[in-house]
């Protein structure tokens, strides 16, 4: 795979992570709208997930540019990528408890 | 919350994307203290809801730059640990500290990004060296990490993205050419945010009813502020932006002297 499409697929992991984040929340607007926003509601549950997709979308462009370092043998990417993703996860343990 | 609420922050998010695509400085920096001064959000909720619309920013622009293959990926990772762990810090910090504390810096940043705006220092000549070659010499590093430091405390203590200070110094620290400087930056922001906006969700300070609305305005006025960019006087609206910054950041000064002082 070369870089042009590597790049391509990263792109779409952001921009699909994006577009999914924006039907979900424009979803849970709608439902809020109709339906209330009190705790536990459907329209919160879904602006929750739609939240959740969007922190899930920087991590994934992660992942999908440590799969195209692997695929180099670029090492120093690779430990890059790896720190990064350590300190993320590490973040997202803490914040989703 | 109602319906015209969410409009209100629709309408806030939008008018700040459109003004930060626009005059090339993204939008929390804008975005938080019209929701704390215009709609009344305490400041660390402001900030939870900024968070979340520069997650959303910055993955679109990265998304977007990624297709024209600009941003330096390998470069942006490996200068994300410190943005990263300085957001984590700042943001461990930000929901302890006393919001006047929040609303002094934030002030102080906004008469810093207004003078950036208006001297558009960045932009002067001199950005032409490759940046690869750049990057591998020692001030070039040390510019490049410290650019990461300074958006990730921004990110982590005020919710804004802090490509206004990185791209600078990317540009002239490391040599990077300004686009490129600018998309590794936007690549760099949205991963910085996902630390950050962990710390807040973590203390209850994001709200998703909230943030959904304001994010949403936000991707909608930055794509349309994007195609009409190049049909504005750009000079104009620079000055227009600092003078809005400037008028943001004595509201806020005020508003903490209302307090009783930071």
């Amino acid at each position: 795979m070369n870089s042009r499409r590597d790049d391509q697929l990263l792109a779409l992991v952001l921009l699909a992570g994006v577009g999914l984040c924006t039907a979900l929340f424009g979803a849970g607007l709608l439902l809020a709208v109709a339906t209330g926003t009190a705790p536990g509601s459907p329209a919160l549950r879904v602006l929750t997930a739609g939240l959740d997709v969007l922190v899930a979308t920087p991590v994934a462009g992660v992942a999908a540019a440590m799969v195209r370092f692997s695929r180099r043998r670029d090492v120093a990417g690779l430990a890059a990528g790896l720190a990064v993703s350590c300190i993320l996860l590490l973040s997202l343990l803490i914040g989703f408890r | 919350m109602g319906p015209v609420f969410f409009l209100l922050l629709l309408a806030t998010g939008f008018g700040t994307g459109v003004l930060g695509a626009m005059a090339g400085i993204g939008g929390g920096v804008v975005l938080v203290p019209l929701l704390h001064l215009g709609l009344g959000l305490p400041v660390r909720s402001a900030v939870g809801v900024s968070l979340v619309a520069v997650l959303a920013t910055s993955s679109m622009a990265a998304g977007l730059y990624l297709r024209e293959g600009l941003p330096l990926v390998r470069l942006g990772l490996a200068l994300q640990s410190v943005a990263t762990l300085c957001a984590l810090g700042a943001s461990a910090v930000a929901v302890r500290v006393p919001p006047q504390a929040i609303t002094t810096v934030l002030a102080v940043v906004l008469v810093i990004t207004a003078g950036l705006v208006s001297l558009r220092l960045w932009l002067a000549p001199g950005g032409s060296r490759g940046p690869e070659v750049t990057a591998r010499r020692l001030r070039g590093r040390i510019m490049g990490l410290l650019a990461a430091a300074v958006a990730g405390a921004a990110s982590g203590f005020l919710g804004i993205g802090g490509g206004v200070v990185q791209v600078p110094l990317l540009h002239l620290g490391m040599g990077l050419p300004v686009r490129v400087a600018t998309a590794t930056s936007a690549y760099m922001v949205g991963l910085t945010a996902v630390a950050s906006s962990a710390v807040y969700r973590t203390h209850g300070l994001l709200d998703p009813m909230l943030a959904a609305p304001a994010a949403l305005g936000v991707l909608g006025g930055a794509l349309a502020g994007a195609r009409l960019a190049s049909r504005a006087d750009q000079r104009l609206l620079e000055r227009l932006v600092a003078a809005l910054l400037i008028v943001l950041a004595v509201q806020l000064v005020r508003r903490v002297a209302a307090a009783g002082g930071p």
